[in-house]
């Protein structure tokens, strides 16, 4: 009887070791196929957000990530746009905390200290509100100062928040505003 | 078999949502658009239809005692595949679905046809079951994302025909955002229960 | 091999995390995460109790071991894709060890939450926390904090709701078609936007 159980034991153990082998074998193969081509995903969204905020110019990457002291959110892919071997100003992605999680918001700054615009790449925020962040509601952060002082009206600044998503119009400011307070120490 | 009969069964008379009340936190969470709900819909129909194959072609294999993780194990293996899949081929769709992306792992749908049907059947009949069933489950989002996304955007398939869709005078300068937000995915659901409760009571009245 | 850690959390971070996720974010009435079981076990305010009281218990631990299992493991090993196996694997054997431990030393607590441990393995909320808590990249004890927290969350909600239910059940008149699981809905859907009050809190996140 107890070899029996003895066994039977084995039998399962061995089914699920299968199973759960066949199962990772499988997906370290689609991981393999499908990782360059996430990767690239985001590299062209980022490069087209980058090229839409300062057009005409190369990029250099600066730093591939800087992670801040308490609060302010993590800042990634710094990059250098240079037009004609000059510095025209800088691009990179800031990760604020929304309503629905991380944003990702590229952030481009100029070197004469105004915001040259933002984007926001990725995000789950509530559809119909925060979402509108995407739209062309973030076109206000162009010309503004990059001295990292921006806040939304609310809270006594210039920004216009959108309508009901007050949480996530905080979210990309901080993002801008950090952005653009780690550009001022690149020149 | 009878392809159409199962098909009505899964689409209408069994629905997995609407008649087993099964499945109900992806198609509160991701039907805020129509498009949303048929990417959630197919995602989850594929993996229903790749999961109830695989364990039905494994069933004889499979020991009584641990078919649950082994249940678990296979669709979690599909569920990945298919985020992976999404993320590197339809980055925007990904993003979308965000977190129910790898939740479909334990919509309650995929566990219950693996454990009702798939373990006890053949091969093709299960397939046939997780078509059925996945197309009942996709029918559900779409009526919730379509009703949602009109009444709290105002507009029709947006992102699947055009970025706006078609919008809806009046109503999509003065959406009721509400239908869009959590409380307006309970408020669809009710009512739509409601409907159908009507409409069966009406049926037995005759 | 050095490992990238999440940094440490400041105690009034993990604070406005906590009631963020108590009361903003919650479970189930804003990110619709658990909601099979809020419909399923919402029938007496004392199982509902008896539920939440174990999911909290079981978020707590799940995030405790999920975020070992990534941080140690897979994050090393660099597995990130088999995020979704492993952590639907730990969970379910983790629910399976408490059930095991509870039955043998504590018989009265599983008298009283054994038979809703079975249910959680397939609750989303669980899953849910533990890939949110690295998607966000909480530290180890935001990660708990975070656990617990979306469980009061789960638990607040649920205990209302049921106590909404008894009063639905026994006293309200409403429409025939509406009678039963519509009228449910439309009661969840009254209580969702009265949370829906708590998302203008401004926490300094």
């Amino acid at each position: 009887m107890a070899e029996k159980k003895g066994n039977e034991m084995a039998l399962l153990c061995v089914v699920l070791f299968l199973i759960t082998l066949v199962s990772a074998t499988l997906l370290g193969f689609v991981n393999s196929v499908t990782a360059p081509q996430i990767e690239l995903n985001k590299e062209k969204t980022r490069a087209a957000a980058m090229s839409m905020l300062i057009p005409d110019s190369e990029f250099e990457l600066v730093e591939k990530e800087v992670v801040s002291d308490t609060g302010a959110p993590t800042l990634k892919n710094i990059y250098r746009a240079v037009q004609n071997g000059e510095t025209v100003g800088y691009c990179m992605e800031a990760l604020p905390s929304g309503f629905g999680g991380e944003l990702t918001v590229v952030v481009g700054i100029l070197a004469d200290g105004t915001i040259a615009g933002a984007q926001v790449t990725s995000m789950a925020e509530t559809p119909g509100l925060g979402a509108k962040s995407q739209s062309e509601w973030i076109d206000q952060y162009a010309g503004m100062p990059a001295d990292g002082s921006l806040a939304v009206t609310k809270d006594g600044g210039s920004v216009v928040p959108i309508t009901g998503a007050t949480i996530t119009s905080r979210a990309v400011t901080l993002g801008v505003n950090t952005a653009a307070s780690y550009a001022a120490t690149l020149e | 078999m009878d392809f159409m009969r199962d098909l009505k069964n899964g689409v209408l008379l069994d629905n997995p949502v609407f008649m087993q009340t099964i499945g109900l936190c992806p198609t509160l969470a991701t039907t805020t658009s129509l498009s949303n709900a048929i990417g959630m819909g197919v995602a989850a129909t594929v993996i229903l239809i790749a999961s109830n194959v695989v364990i039905s072609a494994l069933r004889k294999f499979i020991p009584d005692k641990v078919r649950i993780a082994a249940f678990i194990t296979v669709i979690a293996a599909f569920v990945t595949i298919v985020d992976l899949s999404l993320q590197a081929f339809i980055p925007s769709l990904a993003a979308s679905l965000g977190l129910f992306l790898p939740l479909i792992v334990v919509n309650c749908i995929i566990l219950g046809r693996a454990e009702a049907y798939a373990s006890k059947n053949k091969v093709l009949p299960s397939a046939v079951d997780g078509v059925c069933m996945g197309l009942g489950f996709t029918f559900a989002l779409v009526l919730m994302g379509f009703l949602r996304e009109l009444l709290g955007a105002g507009t029709i398939a947006a992102g699947i025909i055009g970025t706006n869709g078609i919008m809806i005078p009046g109503l999509s300068a003065y959406p009721a955002t509400v239908m869009i937000l959590p409380a307006g995915g309970f408020l669809a659901m009710g009512f739509i229960f409601a409907a159908l409760q009507y409409i069966m009571s009406k049926k037995e009245g005759k | 091999m050095s490992i990238a850690f999440p940094e440490a959390m400041g105690l009034g971070e993990i604070l406005s995390l906590a009631i963020a996720a108590i009361l903003v974010n919650n479970y189930i009435l804003v990110q619709f995460l658990g909601c099979c079981s809020f419909f399923g076990v919402s029938k007496k305010t004392e199982t509902a109790v008896g539920m939440g009281m174990a999911v909290i218990f079981v978020m707590a631990l799940a995030s405790a071991v999920s975020w070992a299992v990534w941080y140690l493991i897979l994050l090393p090993l660099k597995l990130q894709y088999m995020q979704t196996i492993a952590f639907i694997l730990v969970i379910a054997t983790l629910v399976q060890f408490v059930e095991m431990f509870m039955k043998k030393s504590m018989p009265a607590l599983y008298q009283a939450l054994g038979i809703f441990l079975p249910l959680i393995t397939t609750n989303c909320a669980v899953l849910g926390a533990a890939i949110t808590n690295i998607d966000n990249g909480y530290s180890f004890i935001g990660s708990v904090v975070y656990g617990v927290a979306a469980g009061i969350g789960y638990t607040l909600a649920i205990v209302i709701f049921a106590s909404i239910r008894e009063r639905l059940d026994a006293t309200a008149k409403c429409p025939k078609c509406f009678d039963g699981f519509p009228i449910q809905l439309i009661a969840a859907a009254l209580l969702a936007m009265s949370f829906m009050g708590f998302s203008g809190l401004s926490l300094p996140l």
